[in-house]
């Protein structure tokens, strides 16, 4: 399976793995083993920037690294009943394919794990060749969650339990309560924490905003829980405002984690780039 | 027809399945599969109205269906007050002792003075009253039947002035008897023929009730039940003006037969409860005749005999009339009428009107389903 998005991974924090950087890997980007120098183009970071190159040549040069390698990435996906709603699934499972395709092509482990409720398929990160047949396998024969929520702290705590460190890169819908989230990542709260987490939200367009819908009643019904409610459209931006605040305030609760997101609506054509561009955020928030 | 009703009271146990209908309502109602539903949108939901017409509207059609099927019914009490209308016959004595003057200085007939007298009764009468006229002699003519109108009863007393000189005035001038047996019978003939069509005597009956009439005093009175049935006789009476002598008319029956006997027909109108006023000039009344009048223990007096000396006047006669007037007063009578009245045309008038309603309220922008 050919995947549909090139993603260029960078970590936040040096992998706390005891090879890491024994490997180069193919790619430039963050890392402890310098590359080379070349000109300064218009959105490099000023602290990359080689001041004694500009002193010799008059030029601005910046410095370029050797990408570290050797972290394990992990993907965390959602396979509850809210995440088949329209093409949410769909693109979840591209998502996935492309980071274990771009994992892999730098000789990174990558692993698999999906869950609902609690953790259903687990894949442990490697790097064997067969590894990407393994993960696409697993998410094209994904099992239907029949479970009445969706829990991120159980699949959180497995992982914590079984990988010393890894990127983890959950792809959920984050219709979850995440009041527990915060008491489990502060075990592995710290300068440099062994469990990197990054959250892809993926949505469906009416799930953050309500645009070209008739005034009217419409009863919804919660895919998960069977909860039912009745809705006045006549209110539609006060739903829209509802909708975008519970996102934000989701996204904040995962940043108060240590968890840093990413909104990807389904119908978006810039889904690679929102994913690079959070890497590159992450990794120039680097302390 | 008791108060209420109900036509059909075990269709009510339809009304046990709406709770049934409005489950199934609510499970086939179409939701839309949404992936989250949070709490605050609780904020967002419809007003009660908004949220709930759908089911109110569908129980109220409900409830007006079944109970169109029940069929609810009341009486409704219609209470009308209203002026008695008095049936008054006014029987005129016409023979030819009626031709003779008032004074020797007057051309005015006792006859004229007697019809203005009744002439002057009329105008006492009110609109509502029926009023009818009989002139007698030897025979009875009907001169006018029961009648409203005031200005035909003084054209038909016109016909009958002496001065007219009228072919019903000579003949029944020419007439030297006074047969106010046969007036009597003939103004209660026509009370027969007023009757509801429901309650009137066949001219086979009132034939046959004439034969008892001219039976002997006291002959046992059948009465038919139609007549009975019908209340005759409420408001009714019958005004006799006279100047010969009233008398059962035995000798006539004896001699001639086929003519009824006055004490016969009073005790009919007694039974029937006809009022009679007996207006004697000379107040030559046979004993049978003011015996018969006379009311019996623990019954109302059927009427009255009013006797005036030969020699009358205008006043007099005026003032006997105006006596009758007060006797013969009208009350005010109260009718109460139930009427009764099914709901089922309402109800399902109803109904279809709540079903309209709704169908019109589900089109609105704000109230439609999505």
């Amino acid at each position: 399976m050919k995947p549909p998005y090139r993603f260029n991974i960078q970590l936040k924090h040096p992998p706390r793995n005891d090879m890491a950087g024994d490997w180069a890997g193919h790619d430039k980007g963050t890392g402890y083993e310098f590359w080379g120098l070349r000109k300064f183009l218009p959105g490099d970071s000023w602290s990359r920037i080689d001041w004694k190159a500009r002193a010799r040549s008059g030029e601005l040069y910046v410095r370029e690294f050797l990408k570290d390698s050797a972290y394990n990435l992990l993907l965390i996906c959602d396979v509850s009943s809210s995440m088949h709603f329209g093409d949410k699934f769909a693109v979840a499972r591209d998502l996935a394919v492309s980071l274990a395709h771009a994992a892999l092509r730098s000789n990174n482990p990558c692993g698999l794990l999906l869950f609902a409720d609690k953790v259903l398929v687990w894949i442990p990160p490697s790097a064997a060749p067969r590894q990407f047949h393994r993960i696409v396998t697993a998410l094209e024969q994904a099992p239907v969650a029949r479970s009445r929520q969706t829990r991120l702290a159980p699949a959180l705590e497995f992982i914590m339990k079984r990988l010393s460190s890894c990127l983890g890169v959950i792809i959920s819908d984050f219709h979850t309560d995440l009041a527990d989230l915060r008491g489990l990542m502060d075990a592995a709260d710290s300068r440099l924490p062994a469990h990197e987490l990054v959250a892809l939200h993926v949505l469906e367009e009416s799930e953050y905003c309500l645009t070209d819908i008739e005034n009217g009643l419409l009863t919804l019904r919660d895919m998960e829980s069977g909860r039912q409610i009745a809705l006045d459209l006549s209110r539609q931006q006060e739903f829209n405002t509802l909708l975008k605040r519970a996102r934000e305030r989701t996204v904040r609760s995962l940043a108060g984690a240590g968890i840093d997101s990413a909104v990807l609506p389904v119908g978006a054509k810039d889904i690679q780039t929102r994913v690079n561009t959070l890497f590159a955020r992450r990794l120039a928030a680097r302390v | 027809m008791p108060d209420f009703e109900l036509q059909y009271p075990l269709a009510l146990l339809l009304l046990l399945l709406a709770p049934l209908f409005l489950l199934l309502r609510r499970r086939t109602r179409r939701k839309l599969p949404f992936p989250a539903i949070l709490p605050e949108m609780a904020q967002l939901r419809p007003g009660f109205w908004k949220r709930n017409y759908n089911g109110i509207l569908f129980g109220l059609v409900y409830l007006c269906l079944v109970m169109s099927l029940v069929n609810p019914g009341y009486s409704k009490e219609t209470v009308e007050e209203f002026i008695e209308s008095k049936w008054l016959f006014l029987a005129l004595d016409l023979s030819g002792s009626m031709k003779r003057p008032v004074s020797r200085f007057s051309s005015q007939t006792l006859g004229d003075l007697a019809l203005d007298g009744i002439e002057s009764f009329i105008d006492m009468r009110r609109h509502e009253d029926y009023i009818g006229l009989v002139a007698f002699s030897s025979y009875a003519k009907l001169l006018a039947p029961l009648t409203f109108d005031k200005d035909l009863l003084k054209a038909k007393l016109a016909l009958v002035r002496s001065k007219n000189h009228s072919r019903i005035y000579r003949e029944l001038g020419a007439g030297g008897g006074t047969n106010a047996s046969e007036a009597v019978w003939l103004s209660l003939s026509a009370f027969f023929s007023m009757l509801p069509e429901d309650n009137r005597l066949s001219v086979e009956q009132i034939a046959g009730m004439r034969e008892f009439l001219l039976g002997e005093p006291g002959a046992l009175l059948d009465i038919p039940q139609k007549i009975r049935n019908a209340g005759l006789g409420t408001g009714m009476a019958v005004i006799l003006f006279t100047d010969g002598r009233i008398e059962p008319t035995l000798r006539a029956h004896v001699r001639r037969g086929g003519l009824p006997n006055l004490v016969n027909i009073i005790t009919l109108m007694k039974a029937v409860g006809v009022r009679f006023y007996i207006i004697s000039v000379g107040g030559e009344v046979d004993a049978a005749v003011q015996k018969a009048m006379e009311p019996t223990a623990g019954e109302p007096s059927v009427g009255r005999i009013f006797v005036t000396s030969r020699g009358l006047d205008r006043q007099q006669i005026e003032a006997v009339y105006r006596e009758i007037d007060i006797l013969e007063s009208n009350r005010n009578l109260t009718r109460v009428t139930l009427q009764p009245r099914w709901m089922r045309p309402s109800l399902a008038l109803l109904g279809f009107g709540l079903m309209v309603l709704h169908l019109l309220l589900r089109s609105l922008p704000a109230l439609r389903k999505l």
